[in-house]
């Protein structure tokens, strides 16, 4: 569904990602790990377009988008979410996903329609006419997930929507994204809280320093010793699954 | 049997109230100007305050609900009055004509902007747009053999239809309704549709609206094209009214920033603001002439700044907010001042279908 090869970006003397190659199936929920600058965010923005590449190319369905705009890439069916929230903040929790529902059905009816079926499916069924400005965290979290999936995405990227979540709201979030996947929608998650990694995801990414370390079955490589050398640290491989 | 008649009422009326609102706002609308046929004055300061809040309500489309902030809508305000006077006094073509022509002129001048600087990030956009206003006003000034430079043009009074000169004020009130009209109903418009939604999603994030699909760009430029066309149906306008141009006042920076101001004072982004705004300012202006004759100047300026300090500090959401606040606190319920209710809660209306 998707292929990445030898995806490079430099900021100056930086490179923040480094010749990164790796393919999502479709169907699976990948999950990408590393250390705080390891280069996953920026790998988020050169593949769903929000920056142009220095080298290497995408594959999206069998089509190249490298160099494609952002809005392109999305109406292609690869959306996002972002690591701080975006929420539009004039207007209420429904309109911000009406907003989004309205790039598919155009008719504000049927989009409003949708987007309060996607608000339900997340659980902000009871949160459609408050503003935004004032929801918490956990709730903005699942707005911008809503947004996504409004677009009707075939293929969603996830950077870090459990963060700064509390416990039950990232079980919560949790069960919401089993059922996300369970409709059909391919996953790739960056995140940082394990279980998460570990209950979730199918295949396991890891980034090091921009340049991919590992990339294989979430099982074997949360045990590689590599990874937890670079990456979990003393965290018992054993004790998280 | 009791319960039934209620509800029934109830829902009578709940669909008979905006009607009787915008029945009551349209025929008072339409009796103002010949109630103040004999106070000419009135009728003079309505007159402006409808034509600035028209062209208020066109910088609102792009500044209020796109968040484009232009510092120099004098331009296409200056484009509309100088093509339909040029071509009137120069060529002897109808100023209505002329109208279109400089709406389309300006059209294209602010798509030329727009596809330029709407692309990048920062303040270019607002820059470009002052810059373009002071070139213009250049080109006025100096192109003296077609413009008469700062020496102005005056538009001739032929009374007539075709020429949009009359003996009465009643056709210009009409007129300047009309133009005033085309903003508020667009703005309107712009709440309930997809082209609106996106406008609104980029102003308040841009990067959330492109990962949703949306071509911000284009939706920018669009915007930026309907607000620049509707700026210099207000320029035509004005040169018909006040029958006399010129370059530093028409492509002034005073005029652009008059626009801004208006907007704010009634309330950004929304579709009575700019009209509200235009109304106040308008009206002070003229009890400001009453009561100060002769020192005019200077004062003017300083009751800009006040107010505009006053309406910062104290409802920088501008004034319809703050008003609806008052009322709704006040009486728990529906205000009067029907005309005011009806364009401010658009803002917050949800409509029957809202819940779907």
């Amino acid at each position: 569904m998707l292929t990445v090869e030898h995806l490079t970006k430099r900021f100056g003397g930086l490179t923040a990602v480094d010749d990164v190659s790796f393919t999502v199936e479709e169907g699976d929920f990948l999950g990408i790990i590393g250390p705080n600058g390891a280069g996953k965010t920026t790998l988020f923005h050169l593949i769903t377009g929000f920056l142009p590449t220095d080298a290497g190319e995408v594959w999206f369905k069998g089509k190249a988008i490298t160099g494609k705009k952002a809005y392109q890439i999305s109406r292609l069916g690869m959306t996002r979410t972002f690591q701080i929230t975006k929420p539009f903040g004039q207007l209420d929790v429904m309109e911000n996903v009406v907003v989004a529902a309205l790039q598919q059905s155009p008719a504000l009816r049927e989009a409003r329609e949708r987007a309060e079926e996607v608000l339900r499916f997340v659980g902000l069924g009871a949160y459609l006419h408050h503003s935004v400005t004032h929801l918490p965290i956990g709730l903005k979290k699942k707005l911008e997930l809503a947004k996504a999936l409004a677009t009707r995405p075939s293929l969603l990227f996830l950077d870090e929507v459990m963060g700064g979540l509390s416990p039950d709201e990232v079980r919560d979030l949790m069960d919401v994204l089993r059922k996300v996947q369970e409709t059909g929608v391919t996953l790739v998650m960056i995140e940082h809280v394990l279980q998460a990694i570990t209950e979730l995801t199918q295949t396991l990414l890891v980034l090091h320093h921009g340049a991919l370390l590992a990339h294989g079955a979430t099982v074997d490589v949360i045990r590689d010793p590599e990874v937890v050398d670079a990456y979990l640290g003393e965290v018992e491989p054993d004790a998280v699954h | 049997m009791m319960n039934v008649t209620t509800e029934g009422n109830k829902r009578r009326s709940a669909i008979l109230t905006p009607t009787v609102g915008v029945g009551s706002a349209a025929l008072f609308l339409i009796a103002l100007p010949f109630l103040l046929q004999n106070q000419l004055y009135y009728l003079d300061t309505v007159i402006l305050a409808l034509l600035w809040g028209a062209a208020a309500g066109a910088w609102n489309l792009a500044g209020g609900y796109g968040g484009l902030l232009s510092l120099g809508h004098a331009a296409f305000f200056g484009i509309g009055a100088y093509t339909s006077t040029l071509l009137f006094v120069r060529l002897g073509i109808s100023p209505w004509l002329g109208m279109l022509v400089g709406a389309v002129l300006a059209a294209i001048l602010g798509w030329l902007i727009g596809i330029i600087t709407l692309r990048m990030k920062g303040p270019f956009f607002g820059l470009a747009t002052i810059a373009i206003a002071e070139v213009l006003m250049i080109v006025a000034v100096n192109w003296t053999e077609v413009t008469q430079g700062s020496q102005g043009i005056t538009v001739p009074y032929k009374p007539g239809f075709a020429n949009m000169a009359f003996d009465s004020k009643i056709p210009y009130y009409f007129i300047a309704l009309v133009i005033c009209l085309i903003p508020f109903l667009l703005a309107r418009w712009l709440k309930q549709s997809k082209f609106g939604y996106e406008l609104m999603a980029i102003r308040d994030n841009e990067a959330a609206a492109q990962a949703l699909g949306i071509h911000t760009v284009r939706v920018k430029v669009g915007i930026l094209v309907i607000s620049s066309a509707i700026t210099a149906v207000a320029g035509t306008f004005y040169a018909q009214y006040v029958t006399v141009i010129e370059p530093y006042h028409e492509f002034s920076f005073n005029v652009s920033i008059q626009m801004v101001l208006m907007t704010m004072i009634g309330g950004l982004g929304m579709a009575l603001g700019p009209v509200f705004g235009s109304f106040v300012v308008t009206g002070l202006d003229t009890l400001m002439r009453d009561l100060l004759q002769g020192t005019q100047g200077g004062v003017h300026a300083m009751m800009y700044g006040t107010l505009l300090v006053l309406v910062v500090l104290f409802v920088p959401e501008g004034m319809i907010p703050w008003l609806k606040e008052r009322f709704r606190s006040g009486k728990g319920g529906r205000s009067h001042g029907s005309v005011v209710d009806s364009g401010a809660s658009d803002q917050t209306f949800r409509g029957p279908d809202g819940g779907g």
